[in-house]
């Protein structure tokens, strides 16, 4: 005997005007976990960011404690100065996680709903086709951002915990890091998650999403790359996608580069990218809603 | 919401010269109808343009012409669809979500919070006949459980206006009469108006109140099931305890026309006095005793042949 009368009833209480966008985002992650492949990449995934605690806790301890003797052994490693570099190398030991974890929870985001015909059921709410396609993106986008932008952030501000001598100093010097690792995790990561979606909203299954994927990705990185060697002009690099973050992230990060393209030209390139994926997406859509 | 009121019960839907278009295809043409309050049967034969029809209305088409109005509002409004629950024909699933976790984000998607969401779907799964397999995947289901399932998405945020495109499919005899059954009592006793479109005239004889036929896009016929089955009275139904074979023969040889039925029971064309006085006669004569004399009434199947074969 329940507690209360289990039946229909009806409901009168007030609706939410807003915030479908995070339903649908909520139900994707959600959907992701049931796997367990994701759940154990999420755990892999966690491995640079130990390694690079590690590194940051042995620096600091060990260089602000005059009497540990192996201070000066450790000055000597060239990877263990605590700099912008230092962040750059997290976000790109990152980076590999960050893209399966795009292609695991987008190659399926609209390829699925689709062919399960969940679509008509979803639009006969009053969810508009943009709440769909920005709850779709920020569930693809959710752990890559995680994974990349939000650790690195983290290990900035431990750097500064546990080096109180240090802490001003280094935050005059380097104090455009934190701008710049969400700028490069964004640039990374916003783009490839549009690119999945847009795959996945052209075919009907993950698996086939997936492929087409990596499969465009290798051919754009060795057209620019083997276009480059064949004329000779290291700018024409850039008409690989990868290596477009390369040069972003060696821009950021102070890195050195043999590409002089004016940044503002790579950056076009990626947000062109980007529209050009999400129109294909949004269309898929409106195939199917197209309500006012 | 304004609805407006006239004949018996208030005008839910109202449709005029609606016409669909897909490339140089009509799918409707120049529709004009109004479903009211209760449950209206959408009939027609496949293609007739029925799932279009709801569809339009939800607004997944756009129209080429005519307007529509659910519940007094412009059809295809986004803020309207919180008052309307859609099932629709395909099957749905969601392969790696339980039912219960596939109604609640439905119930989410209509702007419930959660919590609500969550205590709704688990009330709406129970009036739908869920026990625990709610906690299974939704792909190990059953093609009644699916369909129950989808049901249960299209109630769970507690709609005043139902659409069912065709809610039978696939359902063995025991379900598709518990799924009628279901339907019968969302509109009775949960006040909620039911549009079901159906080719399964059984069905809609089952559950409707009042029928709209569709035929190649265009509306055949309309009216209640009680208008459109009203007497033929021409015709009677005549019941004979034993040996209606022989009244038959007897009447065939007087130039009366007669129908055997299925049953045992005599149709007979009777339209005058006459005629009838002729039938008792020959009755006694035979030594027949009559059990049953009752004017036929039109059955939906024949409305349906008439206006599918008629419009073609």
């Amino acid at each position: 005997m329940p507690i209360y009368e289990q039946t229909y009833r009806r409901w009168e209480a007030p609706r939410l005007r807003g915030g479908r966008w995070l339903a649908v985002a909520a139900q994707e992650l959600r959907v992701a976990r049931t796997s367990a492949l994701y759940r154990r990449l999420l755990l892999l995934s966690c491995v640079p960011f130990l390694i690079c605690l590690f590194l940051l806790l042995v620096t600091d301890l060990m260089t602000t404690n005059p009497s540990m003797l192996l201070r000066s052994l450790v000055r000597q490693v060239q990877f263990t100065n605590i700099d912008a570099r230092f962040f750059r190398m997290y976000i790109s030991m990152a980076m590999p996680f960050s893209f399966i974890f795009c292609l695991l929870v987008g190659a399926g985001s609209i390829c699925n709903d689709y062919r399960n015909n969940l679509l008509e059921v979803y639009f006969a709410k009053p969810l508009s086709k943009g709440e769909y396609f920005f709850g779709k993106l920020a569930a693809v986008c959710y752990v890559p951002l995680c994974l990349t932008a939000a650790p690195a952030l983290g290990l900035y501000l431990l750097h500064m915990l546990f080096s109180p001598g240090t802490a001003v100093a280094f935050a005059r010097e380097s104090y455009w890091v934190p701008a710049a690792c969400v700028a490069l995790s964004a640039a990374a990561v916003v783009p490839t998650a549009l690119f999945i979606m847009a795959c996945s909203a052209v075919s009907r299954s993950t698996g086939f999403a997936s492929v087409i994927a990596c499969a465009l990705l290798f051919m754009n990185s060795a057209f620019g790359n083997v276009l480059a060697e064949v004329l000779r002009i290291h700018n024409l690099r850039c008409l690989s996608y990868t290596r477009s973050l390369v040069y972003l992230g060696d821009l950021l990060f102070g890195g050195r580069t043999r590409i002089t393209l004016h940044w503002g030209y790579v950056a076009a390139g990626l947000v062109a990218f980007s529209v050009l994926c999400a129109l294909i997406v949004l269309r898929r859509i409106r195939n199917v809603e197209i309500g006012s | 919401m304004a609805a407006r009121e006239s004949g018996n019960g208030a005008a839910i839907v109202e449709v005029s010269e609606l016409t669909v278009r897909y490339g140089s295809r009509t799918a409707l043409d120049r529709v004009a109808l109004t479903f009211r309050e209760g449950i209206s049967g959408l009939l027609g034969p496949n293609g007739a343009g029925k799932s279009t029809l709801l569809k339009t209305l939800l607004g997944f088409c756009r129209p080429s012409g005519g307007w529509a109005r659910l519940l007094g509002q412009p059809a295809g409004a986004r803020s309207l669809r919180r008052f309307v629950g859609y099932m629709p024909e395909r099957d749905v699933t969601s392969p790696k979500l339980s039912a219960v976790s596939f109604v609640a984000y439905c119930g989410c998607l209509a702007g419930m919070p959660y919590r609500d969401a969550l205590q709704r779907t688990h009330e709406v799964l129970n009036y739908v006949g869920f026990g625990e397999e709610r906690y299974r995947m939704m792909e190990t289901y059953s093609t009644g459980m699916r369909q129950r399932a989808k049901l249960a998405q299209a109630l769970v945020h507690d709609p005043r206006l139902l659409f069912l495109d065709e809610p039978t499919n696939g359902l063995d005899p025991l379900g598709r009469v518990a799924m009628l059954d279901l339907i019968r009592d969302i509109a009775r006793q949960r006040g909620v108006a039911i549009i079901l479109s159906s080719h399964l005239l059984p069905d809609v004889e089952h559950v409707c109140e009042r029928v709209v036929l569709l035929d190649r896009g265009k509306v055949v016929e309309q009216g209640t099931l009680a208008d459109l089955t009203g007497l033929q009275e021409h015709r009677v139904s005549v019941r004979i305890k034993e040996g209606a074979d022989r009244l038959a023969r007897r009447l065939a040889a007087l130039g009366q026309g007669v129908e055997r039925q299925e049953d045992g029971s005599l149709i007979i064309e009777s339209a005058t006095a006459e005629d009838r006085k002729r039938l008792f006669r020959a009755a006694a004569e035979e030594g027949l005793q009559i059990r049953q004399f009752t004017p036929v009434r039109h059955r939906l199947e024949e409305i349906f042949y008439h206006g599918v074969s008629a419009d073609s």
